[in-house]
C-alpha cells in the first residue's frame, strides 16, 4: 500500500521536477557553452604562437592573418575590458543565430560607410542604447531622426541599437 | 449458488429450441455448468441431445472440457517437508526487522490516518532535492567542458570577429573613441 502511494507521489512530484531540472540544465548548459566560447578566445590568446598556428593551420592564409589581427586587438585590452567584452559576447551569443547574422550584416554595412556617417551613427547608437524601448521608438519615429539618417542608415541603426551596453 | 435460486434453476424447463449460446444470458449458465460438470444429470441429457444438433455449443463445450481435462491431468509438485518451518521463519524475520518495527510504531501498526502522507512527503522531499540540485552534477555540462578543450579554428575565428565587432561598436566603452 505504502509503495503504491510512494509511486503515485513520485509520479506527481518527481516528473514535473525532472522536467524543471532538465529545462534548467539545458539553460545552464547553453550558458556554460557560451561562456566556454568566450573563454576560448582568452585561452587562444594565451597560447604560444606555435600552438595558435596548429589550431589555425587548416584555414587559408588571409583568414589566419585576420584572426591574428583580431587577437592582437583583443590582447591589447585591459583585464577589465576583456572581462566586459566577454560578458558582452556571451549576451550576443545568446541571441538567436538569425539575429546574430543580421547584426553582423548591419555592422559590415556600417563599416563600409564614409567615416563621417559612421561617426554620426555611432554617436546616435550610444544615445539609442541608453534609451528604454518606448523612448527609442519615439526617437526613431521623429522627423529629426529621419532627417539625419538615410533609410539604409536607419535600418543599420535599428539593428544595432538592440545590443545592450554592458554596465 | 443460493438454494432458492438453485431450486428455480433446476426446476426450469430447458427447451431444445433455446440454444444457450443463441439465447444470451438466460441459459448460458446451463452451458457453463455443463462444462464445469456441475449441471443437474436430468438437464445433462437434455443438453447433450441439444449438442448433437448444435455445432456452436458442441465446439464451446469441447474447448472448455479440454481445459478441465488438462487441469485434471495436472499434478502439483509435492511440498517440501520443511516448507511450513521456512515460511514461519521468514514471517518472523520480516516481523522482527527494525525497519518494520519502526514503521509500525510510527504508523500505529498501519491504522494511522496520516500513514499515506509519509511516502507522499518522502517523494516531495526527493522532488525538491532533485529540483534544487545543481545542474553541474547532472552530467550535461560534460559536453561544453570537453568542447572547451578542443579548439575549432572556425569557432575561434567567429568568436574573435564577433568580439572585435562588439569592441568597435563601443558597447563596453561608450565614452572612448574607437578605431574602425
Amino acid at each position: 500500500m505504502a509503495l503504491r502511494w510512494f509511486a503515485l507521489a513520485l509520479i506527481l512530484f518527481a516528473l514535473p521536477a525532472g522536467a524543471q531540472i532538465r529545462k534548467g540544465a539545458v539553460h545552464k548548459n547553453k550558458a556554460a557553452r557560451q561562456a566556454a566560447r568566450a573563454r576560448m578566445v582568452e585561452r587562444f590568446n594565451n597560447m604560444t604562437p606555435e600552438e595558435r598556428e596548429r589550431v589555425t593551420k587548416t584555414l587559408p592564409e588571409d583568414r589566419r592573418k585576420e584572426i591574428e589581427k583580431n587577437r592582437e586587438r583583443y590582447a591589447k585590452l585591459s583585464d577589465e575590458q576583456k572581462k566586459k567584452l566577454e560578458k558582452q559576447y556571451s549576451n550576443f551569443a545568446e541571441m538567436p543565430p538569425q539575429q546574430q547574422q543580421e547584426t553582423r550584416a548591419a555592422f559590415r554595412q556600417m563599416v563600409q560607410m564614409p567615416i563621417d556617417r559612421r561617426q554620426a551613427m555611432q554617436k546616435e547608437l550610444r544615445k539609442l542604447r541608453l534609451m528604454d524601448p518606448s523612448a527609442r521608438k519615439q526617437r526613431m519615429d521623429s522627423e529629426a531622426y529621419k532627417g539625419a539618417f538615410s533609410a539604409d542608415e536607419q535600418k543599420v541603426l535599428d539593428r544595432l541599437s538592440v545590443l545592450v551596453p554592458q554596465q | 449458488m443460493a438454494e432458492p435460486v438453485r431450486k428455480q434453476y433446476y426446476n426450469r424447463q430447458f427447451l431444445m429450441t433455446h440454444c444457450p449460446l443463441a439465447s444470451g444470458e438466460e441459459n448460458v449458465d446451463i452451458l457453463l455448468d455443463y462444462c464445469n460438470r456441475k449441471l443437474d444429470p436430468a438437464l445433462v441429457d437434455v443438453f447433450e441431445q441439444h449438442m448433437q444438433v448444435c455445432a456452436a455449443c458442441r465446439a464451446f463445450a469441447e474447448s472448455q472440457m479440454a481445459v478441465w481435462d488438462a487441469l485434471d491431468a495436472f499434478e502439483a509438485l509435492p511440498v517440501s517437508p520443511d516448507f511450513d518451518r521456512k515460511l514461519m521463519a521468514r514471517i518472523e524475520r520480516e516481523e522482527s526487522s527494525p525497519f518494520r518495527n519502526l514503521w509500525n510504531r510510527l504508523t500505529a501498526g498501519g491504522t494511522a490516518l496520516w500513514r499515506p502522507l509519509i511516502p507522499v512527503a518522502a517523494a516531495l522531499v526527493l522532488a525538491v532535492g532533485l529540483w534544487m540540485r545543481p545542474a553541474s552534477n547532472s552530467g550535461l555540462e560534460v559536453a561544453p567542458i570537453v568542447a572547451e578543450t578542443q579548439f575549432d579554428a572556425e569557432q575561434v575565428e567567429t568568436a574573435l570577429q564577433d568580439m572585435e565587432m562588439l569592441r568597435q561598436l563601443a558597447l563596453t566603452e561608450p565614452a572612448t573613441q574607437q578605431k574602425m
